[in-house]
């Protein structure tokens, strides 16, 4: 009998480890009767909760609850909305793009307010770099880096056309360049229609305008047959460092000096450079490597 | 055949203990603890004062083995230790007391419950390298003494209804 108090001792002073493997040997002898026994209870033990009449103190958690929930609801159907519009566009775009081999990235532009680069915000630029009040935004802050394999120079698109190229590329965000910039400088080609009939016109180079909410296309022979309201995609031409057919605007005037051998278009983005939100990077392919 | 009506009991209470009064069962949550009866010290309360010291010492070892197996946490033997030499020591001063008086059994399990999982629960802590927490460990045994000793008259009538296949003798003023 002094041997019982004795083992117990030795018991205690076993590993913990093996005082798990004693428990789990042990098992077969409890766990049939106490999995029939714990379903019973567990029936039980709901029965009992329902039956607790809720205090006003659990309304009130409820309430906050629903509001909780409502909440959810109204942003699940936001994003929801969202993303029928962003496959929606992808839809138009993949279309647009007939077969390019690319991927598009969804990004967001932000807001240029938020990029710091209009209304209250500091600018790393004065006087100096001719910025004034009013001036226009000519960059924009992309949500998208290196980390989704974005390079300089991929388009930014939305559905609706072409809104910039990417500059630099940061881990997490990038810069892109809007079509408005003057720095910019693209291979074009005027798209016309007469009597309902699309034909391909003459290719010339867009560049930003100084007022940077319009592009000039120059380069377009004074024999063309340019008005406005035609249309300026990306070139086609192999030279072209762009994907082509992409609408970049619409031809708003026709400027020709007398002496002029080629026009002086204005034309108008299609897509608004500080309105735009949603857009897409143009990117190539990633190649698995082995494959 | 009292022993394995002493077996069966054990066993019973021993599942009803695990399974019955557990987190998410009906074990009721009080200040961050599981408050619990402890169905198998009232049935090793019940063999310290109606059986032979003798067979208290082994009965109540062994029901603080079970107790130990079936835990889900603490070293093996705790249990069995406190049980063995708590309840040997209550059985061999039982003459004094009232056995049958509802308040006797109810105080007797609140004593024995609180000494019991104060032991155990200052032990668990102990061994799993975590502070003592001595007032912690007080506040849940009290907790855990209430609870049992409110359960302990009823439980104790009950088995006083097997007293003849248990092969006790009670004087009829103890029922």
């Amino acid at each position: 009998m002094a041997a019982l108090p004795v083992l117990a001792v030795a018991l205690i002073l076993l590993p913990q480890s093996t005082t798990d493997r004693a428990r789990v040997w042990a098992g077969p002898v409890f766990v049939p009767l106490q999995n029939l026994t714990q379903g019973w209870t567990l029936d039980i033990a709901e029965q009992i909760r329902h039956d607790i009449p809720a205090r006003p103190t659990d309304e009130t958690g409820l309430k906050a609850q629903v509001h909780a929930l409502e909440n959810a609801l109204a942003e699940a159907t936001a994003r929801l909305t969202a993303y029928d519009r962003r496959l929606h566009d992808l839809a138009r775009l993949r279309k647009a793009l007939d077969g390019l081999p690319c991927r598009l990235i969804p990004g967001r532009l932000l807001a240029p307010e938020v990029a710091g680069g209009r209304a209250s915000g500091l600018l790393t630029e004065g006087l100096r770099s001719d910025v004034s009040r009013g001036g226009a935004v000519i960059s924009r802050r992309l949500n998208r880096g290196t980390r989704e394999a974005i390079e300089r120079g991929e388009p930014v698109l939305t559905a609706a056309g072409l809104v910039g190229i990417v500059d630099e590329v940061g881990p997490l965000t990038s810069t892109v360049r809007l079509l408005t910039d003057p720095r910019i400088s693209l291979m074009v080609q005027i798209v016309t229609r007469r009597n309902d009939q699309w034909r391909p016109g003459p290719e010339g180079v867009a560049r930003g305008a100084t007022d940077g909410a319009t592009i000039l296309v120059e380069g377009i022979p004074r024999t063309s047959d340019v008005k406005p309201g035609d249309f300026v995609v990306t070139s086609p031409s192999p030279e072209a460092a762009l994907p082509p057919y992409l609408i970049v605007g619409r031809v708003v005037r026709c400027d020709l000096k007398t002496t002029a051998l080629f026009y002086s278009l204005v034309v108008e983005p299609r897509v608004p450079p500080a309105e735009a939100r949603d857009v897409y990077v143009l990117s190539p392919e990633l190649h698995e490597p082995g494959k | 055949m009292r022993w394995i009506l002493l077996g069966i009991l054990g066993y019973v209470s021993l599942v009803i203990q695990a399974a019955v009064f557990r987190p998410g069962g009906l074990a009721i949550p009080i200040d961050g603890h599981w408050t619990r009866p402890d169905l198998v010290l009232i049935v090793a309360l019940f063999i310290a004062l109606y059986f032979q010291p003798r067979d208290v010492f082994i009965a109540t070892w062994c029901l603080g083995l079970g107790a130990d197996l079936v835990s889900m946490s603490g070293r093996l033997g705790v249990q069995a230790l406190l049980y063995c030499v708590l309840l040997t020591a209550l059985s061999a001063v039982r003459g004094g007391l009232t056995r049958g008086w509802v308040l006797t059994q109810s105080v007797l399990t609140f004593a024995a419950v609180l000494v019991i999982h104060f032991g155990w629960y200052v032990a668990t802590r102990y061994f799993s390298v975590a502070p003592a927490a001595i007032l912690r460990s007080v506040e849940e045994s009290v907790l855990d003494a209430a609870l049992t000793a409110i359960l302990a008259p009823y439980i104790f009538w009950l088995l006083l209804r097997l007293r003849g296949p248990l092969g006790i003798v009670v004087e009829p003023y103890e029922i």
